[in-house]
C-alpha cells in the first residue's frame, strides 16, 4: 500500500498523549458506553470508548458490530467451526450468535473515563 | 499543458446525509434527509432518493409526502471533520490534491501510478476511504479533471470508473448539462445551435469552438478530449492567496454566510503564514443566483500588512455586512489577497503600543500553526466560524461532543452510545 507514514513519524522524538492513543487519528471515533454488558471487563456505563474503524479484527478484540439489525460492543469470539459470535463481560448477558449478519463497524482501542466535569 | 496525465475525482457520495448515517447507525440503510434548520431538504440518503425525495424541497412538503424520512439539521463542523478525513487519507496516497469543496477531492496521480495500475491504486484507496470514513465514495479518473469528474459521477454509490484517453468516445453520450462548469445559460445556448451531448460538441473542430464560444467552453473542449488544461490549485510558491468555496445548496442569511467567509479567511491566512508572508489589501467576493459564474468582489486595504485572521475578518465583516442583500441566494464566497504580499517585517528600532499588539498576535498564530501541524491539519477554526452554527446543534443528528466550559466541540466524530 502507498503510504507516506502516519503524523507521528515527524521526526521529533516527543509524541503526544493524543498520537500515542490514536492509532489512525482519521479512523478513530468516539462512542459512549450505555449499559453494563462489558462490566467485568471494567467497562461501566458512561465510559468513553475510543474506536477504530478497521477490516482487521481478531477474536479477542472488542468490537462495536451489528449483529441481526441491532448495534453492539462485545467482545468477538470464534467457535470451533470457525464461526463469529459476540459475547459480553457480564454473566446477566446471553451470547449473540448471528442468525442472519455480523458486521463488524470497528474495533475499541481504549476506554476513557472522565472523572468529575473538568 | 501536460501530456499524459491521470487525474483522480473523490466524491463522497450523498456526503452530508452519509456523514449523519457515519456518526449515527441506527440511521444505515433509511431514509433521511438534511437541512431542517433552514426548513429545505438541502442533502438525502441514497434511501430517501429512492423514495422520491428530491432536493431542495420544503420542510411542509417532505413531512407530507414522505413522513417517514427524517430530516436532521445540518452540522457543518461534523462535515468538515469527515472532509479533512477524507483529504488526509488521499493525501497518504498521493501528495499532489486539491482541496477542492467539502464533498469532493482531486487528485494528480499521474506520479504515482500508472494507466495499467489506476485500477487497483483506485480501489485500494476507495476501500480505505469507505472503512474508516464509515460511509461510501465514488472515483472517477481521467485524463483531464474535467473527465475524471464526470467519470466519478457515473456509478454512484461507490462507483470507480475509469475513462482512459484511448477510450474517450463512453464519454460522448452525456449530456452537456452533466458536465461541470457548463451553466444553465451556456446549456440553452448550446441546445438552441443542437447541441446537446458532449458527443455533439466535440464533433466540431477546435478552431471553430474557439471563433463561436468563449474561452471558458473552448478549454472545457480541450478538457473534454483528454488534453488537460486545467490544474490543481497549487498550495505553495504563490504570489497571490485565496481560498473560494462554493455551497451545495444556496445561502440566505448573514451568519452562515459570515461563517463560510471566517472560514475561508482562516485558510488564506494560513497559507500567509506558511509562506512567511503578509497582505497589504485583501478581496472578498461572492456569487449569486442568477448569475452564478461571475464573482462580485470588493477590495479593502489593510491598516499594515497582515495575516492573522482576526484583523483581516473583522475587515471583512464590516465589508460584508455593506454588501449583504436580503433575500439574495448566495452560491460561493470568496477571499483572496490584493497585491504584491509582503515578505517579512523588518525590525523596528521602536516598537509602538500597536507593534506589541500586534506580536502577540503573532505568537498566537504560531502557536495555532504549529497545534495545527501537531494535529495533522485539524481543523482549528475561530469563534466567528463556529458562531453560525450554535443554533443547529438540536436538530436530531449525533452532535460532536463538547468540550466541557467551552464553545468548543471534539475533533473526533461522536457516534452516539451503544449497549
Amino acid at each position: 500500500m502507498a503510504g507516506f507514514g502516519s503524523p507521528i513519524d515527524d521526526g521529533r522524538d516527543v509524541g503526544s498523549l493524543e498520537a500515542w492513543l490514536l492509532a489512525d487519528p482519521d479512523a478513530t471515533y468516539l462512542i459512549s458506553m450505555d449499559g453494563d454488558a462489558l462490566l467485568d471487563a471494567q467497562i461501566a456505563p458512561g465510559d468513553f470508548l475510543l474506536t477504530q474503524r478497521t477490516r482487521t479484527v481478531r477474536a479477542g478484540d472488542i468490537v462495536v458490530a451489528e449483529i441481526d439489525g441491532d448495534y453492539v460492543v462485545r467482545f468477538l469470539r470464534k467457535n470451533g467451526r470457525g464461526e463469529q459470535y459476540l459475547e459480553a463481560a457480564n454473566d446477566a448477558y446471553p451470547k449473540l450468535v448471528p442468525q442472519e449478519s455480523l458486521n463488524i463497524e470497528g474495533k475499541v482501542i481504549a476506554c476513557i473515563r472522565k472523572y468529575g466535569s473538568e | 499543458m501536460a501530456a499524459n496525465k491521470i487525474f483522480m475525482h473523490v466524491d463522497g457520495d450523498a456526503f452530508f446525509a452519509s456523514c449523519e448515517q457515519s456518526t449515527n447507525m441506527q440511521w444505515r440503510g433509511k431514509p433521511i434527509a438534511v437541512g431542517r434548520e433552514r426548513g429545505i431538504v438541502t442533502a438525502i440518503s441514497y434511501e430517501a432518493k429512492a423514495l422520491g425525495v428530491k432536493r431542495p424541497m420544503s420542510e411542509t412538503e417532505l413531512r407530507r409526502q414522505f413522513p417517514q424520512v427524517a430530516l436532521l439539521a445540518s452540522d457543518y463542523r461534523k462535515y468538515e471533520l469527515f472532509s479533512e478525513r477524507m483529504k488526509n487519507i488521499v493525501r497518504r496516497y498521493v501528495s499532489d490534491i486539491s482541496e477542492g469543496s467539502i464533498d469532493e477531492t482531486f487528485a494528480d496521480v499521474s506520479a504515482v501510478t500508472t494507466w495499467h495500475e489506476v485500477r487497483a491504486f483506485a480501489e485500494a484507496l476507495q476501500e480505505e476511504l469507505c472503512t474508516k470514513l464509515g460511509l461510501t465514495v465514488s472515483i472517477g479518473v481521467g485524463p483531464t479533471m474535467t473527465i475524471a469528474k464526470i467519470s466519478s459521477g457515473f456509478k454512484k454509490p461507490r462507483g470507480l470508473t475509469i475513462v482512459t484517453p484511448e477510450h474517450l468516445e463512453v464519454l460522448h453520450d452525456v449530456p452537456l448539462r452533466n458536465v461541470p462548469g457548463i451553466g444553465g445559460r451556456t446549456e440553452e445556448k448550446l441546445a438552441g445551435e443542437g447541441i446537446v451531448t458532449i458527443g455533439n460538441l466535440l464533433v466540431l473542430e477546435q478552431a471553430e469552438i474557439a471563433r463561436r464560444f468563449n474561452k471558458p467552453l473552448v478549454e472545457l473542449a480541450y478538457e473534454l478530449r483528454g488534453t488537460a488544461v486545467r490544474a490543481l490549485e497549487t498550495r505553495e510558491g504563490t504570489q497571490s492567496v485565496s481560498s473560494i468555496q462554493a455551497f451545495l445548496e444556496p445561502i440566505m442569511e448573514f451568519t452562515p454566510l459570515l461563517t463560510e467567509f471566517s472560514r475561508n479567511v482562516e485558510r488564506v491566512c494560513r497559507k500567509l503564514r506558511a509562506q512567511h508572508a503578509r497582505t497589504n489589501a485583501v478581496t472578498i467576493g461572492y456569487k449569486a443566483f442568477p448569475d452564478v459564474h461571475t464573482l462580485i468582489t470588493r477590495t479593502v486595504k489593510c491598516p499594515a500588512p497582515s495575516n492573522d485572521a482576526g484583523t483581516i475578518m473583522s475587515l471583512a465583516e464590516t465589508e460584508l455586512r455593506a454588501i449583504f442583500r436580503r433575500s439574495t441566494k448566495y452560491r460561493a464566497v470568496y477571499v483572496g489577497t490584493h497585491g504584491a504580499l509582503a515578505h517579512e517585517t523588518q525590525e523596528k528600532l521602536f516598537t509602538t503600543k500597536e507593534d506589541e499588539a500586534q506580536k502577540k498576535r503573532d505568537t498566537l498564530n504560531t502557536v495555532v500553526d504549529s497545534l495545527m501541524f501537531a494535529q495533522g491539519g485539524l481543523p482549528l477554526e475561530r469563534a466567528s466560524s463556529l458562531r453560525a452554527q450554535r443554533h443547529e446543534e438540536d436538530g436530531g443528528g449525533t452532535p460532536l461532543l463538547k468540550i466541557p466550559h467551552s464553545h468548543k466541540v471534539l475533533d473526533i466524530p461522536y457516534l452516539g452510545s451503544i449497549t
